[in-house]
């Protein structure tokens, strides 16, 4: 039987189909579209996990009853005992700060990777996080501490991050137009420029080697209300403003010239994506020092679970960051007691191993 | 087929720094017309239609596509109008082959949030119509590099604009997928469209095409109809001495290339 299959094509016109044999064959790939639900339900269900673990674990174990009734006590009680006093002054803050970075992390590092069309990059490349560090230094060997109080090192930082973006910026764009490859160069160029700097200082001031050591290795043992509340606001304003980046973002995997003939308006999209993470990267790194690998690994990760889609990309990796950076804090603080590991360690240490594990399952697949 | 005119360009004039790579085009296509841009390689083809889309601004001169000015539109407005495929568009992210057919849909739909049930419809018709439809769940990446071109005219014709620009439609397309694209690229001008392809092949251009442009070192050489292809012209344009067959019924002609031409 060979009944002829016919099927209404574009425009009001009859196109035959094939020998009768269009039959839809759904093939390879199950619908990717399907699973996407579960991975953010999954995602959401992690997260309330390591919220709890964050919260319960450390050099003193808080059972869950007693988180609970933190929370429904309030911040200030009388009489606090020890585990409300730990949970309000010091969990809290850090596991929200933590979850906050890493959600920076993963949704900058996505759309570095989207605007690169490279799944090597990482929030870092424009220079964040050797200016951010440079601001620091600057902070620490001139004593900055002492003459303008506790937010001199996350304004300097945050500053410092802002500044080497800029840079990067004006040297790659002409005549309103920014070139990506000129600006990958110059991000890696600006970044090794101000490492030499950073070098160059500790070795000036000798005296100061370990503050810059430890501010430059990242962690989250400076979190606090404070660093929460200056934080937050710029983080959420610029993974915001990434996520509306979305379908531009998706159109630029097939190149910048396809993207435009979409009706992308390339040259604002790449200015919002420049700014928009170096916002959300920075606002968060002027407080913890650069924290490396989660910007590179958590993208790359829920890509390959949930496709290249930068409308889901992004608040998944928002999701696995935040998730990701806190369970890290708490590793960090609890494998050595009483140490504390700087978190970018950790990040790295268990970090790496994964990616290369995930990209040898990949390959096995022939994805 | 209808009045006015889809493309027109008026002394326009585009260079690279000091290099001259347009040099006061002056033309006009008709809407509903499917015209051909032939010419040697370096002599400014994709330069033309990306100063036609848009891409590339030119330093004098004006382009309109239906009456309108084409690099004083928003990018959004540009896309509904216009589009442009280049000849080898690769996606560096695996896109299936129905997300990257949607992408056509964004000079239409602004919300990241849904996607119209229209978007879907219209990206239906362009897999359908360009034979894609069961590789819809398919990676982008892991195609040949022809069913990646039939997506590329997919999206193109996803986006449904008035005039199409194509950069060597055909490239990468074995026998049977040429003959059926250009049918394709035919009943879009049909419907209404306007079609410009630059060709690699003057013989398949010569065949489906209404009007063909010849372009030489930054100019409009000759701009006529199919039958009116001589040998002189082909010498003339690109320096090779030719016959030129045709079938009995006269409706295939043929360029055979015999020699390159001496000056």
């Amino acid at each position: 039987m060979q009944a002829e299959v016919k099927q209404r094509a574009f425009g009001g016109h009859w196109t035959e189909a094939g020998e009768g044999t269009q039959k839809v064959q759904d093939t390879q790939m199950k619908g990717r579209g399907e699973l996407r639900p579960l991975f953010v339900t999954g995602s959401g269900a992690l997260l309330i996990i390591s919220v709890f673990l964050g919260l319960s674990l450390g050099s003193v174990s808080i059972p869950l009853k007693a988180i609970v009734d933190a929370l429904a006590a309030g911040p200030v009680v009388e009489d606090a005992g020890t585990g409300h006093k730990i949970l309000w002054t010091l969990r809290f803050p850090r596991v929200i700060l933590a979850f906050v970075e890493g959600a920076s992390l993963g949704v900058a590092g996505a759309a570095m990777q989207g605007l690169f069309r490279n799944p090597m990059a990482d929030p870092y490349v424009l220079g964040v996080s050797s200016g951010a560090s440079l601001g620091a230094v600057l902070g620490i060997v001139f004593g900055a501490g002492r003459a303008l109080g506790l937010w001199a090192l996350p304004v300097l930082a945050f500053t410092g991050a802002f500044v080497s973006t800029g840079a990067v910026y004006i040297l790659s764009t002409k005549n309103g137009r920014t070139d990506t490859w000129t600006l990958l160069l110059s991000g890696i160029a600006v970044s090794s420029l101000i490492s030499s700097i950073i070098a160059f200082l500790m070795v000036l001031f000798r005296q100061r080697v370990e503050e810059i050591v430890f501010w430059t290795m990242g962690g989250l043992s400076r979190a606090s209300w404070r660093a929460v509340a200056s934080a937050i606001p710029y983080a959420v304003a610029g993974m915001g403003v990434l996520w509306f980046q979305s379908r531009a973002l998706n159109a630029f995997s097939f190149g910048e010239e396809a993207a435009f003939h979409m009706g992308v308006p390339i040259e604002k999209v790449k200015r919002r994506i420049l700014w928009a993470s170096s916002l959300t990267t920075a606002s968060c790194v002027a407080f913890t020092g650069p924290i490396g690998f989660i910007g590179l690994i958590v993208p790359h990760v829920v890509r390959i679970l949930m496709g290249p889609d930068h409308r889901w990309l992004m608040p998944v990796s928002a999701l696995a960051g935040g998730n990701a950076l806190i369970l890290a804090d708490l590793l960090a603080r609890t494998v050595v007691p009483p140490l504390e590991i700087p978190v970018g360690v950790i990040t790295s240490l268990i970090g790496a191993p994964f990616f290369l594990y995930l990209l040898a399952r990949v390959r096995k697949r022939g994805m | 087929m209808e009045a006015g005119l889809g493309i027109q360009l008026n002394d326009v004039g585009f260079a690279y720094g000091k290099d001259d790579i347009l040099d006061g085009i002056t033309l006009g296509i008709p809407r509903g017309t499917f015209a051909a841009l032939l010419g040697p390689n370096g002599a400014g083809k994709s330069t033309l239609l990306k100063t036609i889309s848009g891409y590339l601004k030119p330093q004098h001169g004006e382009v309109l596509l239906c009456n309108r000015a084409v690099h004083s539109l928003g990018d959004r407005e540009r896309s509904r109008l216009v589009t442009y495929l280049a000849p080898d568009s690769r996606s560096s992210f695996e896109f299936t082959v129905e997300e990257a057919v949607l992408m056509g849909r964004i000079a239409h739909s602004g919300s990241i949030l849904s996607q119209p049930p229209g978007d879907l419809q219209a990206a239906e018709k362009a897999m359908l119509a360009t034979k894609i439809i069961h590789l819809r769940n398919r990676t982008v990446t892991s195609l040949s590099s022809g069913e990646q071109q039939r997506v590329q005219i997919a999206r193109a014709i996803c986006q449904d604009p008035a005039v199409f620009l194509l950069d060597e439609p055909t490239a990468h397309l074995d026998m049977n997928f040429e003959l059926e694209i250009m049918e394709l690229v035919k009943r879009l001008a049909e419907e209404g469209r306007t079609v410009f392809a630059v060709f690699h092949d003057v013989n398949l251009a010569l065949r489906y095409a209404s009007t063909i442009l010849f372009m030489k070192q930054g100019r409009l050489v000759h701009s006529i109809h199919p039958e009116q292809v001589s040998s002189q012209i082909i010498e003339d344009v690109y320096g090779v001495k030719s016959y030129i067959l045709e079938d009995s019924a006269g409706s295939i002609r043929c360029v055979v290339p015999r020699s390159i031409a001496r000056p």
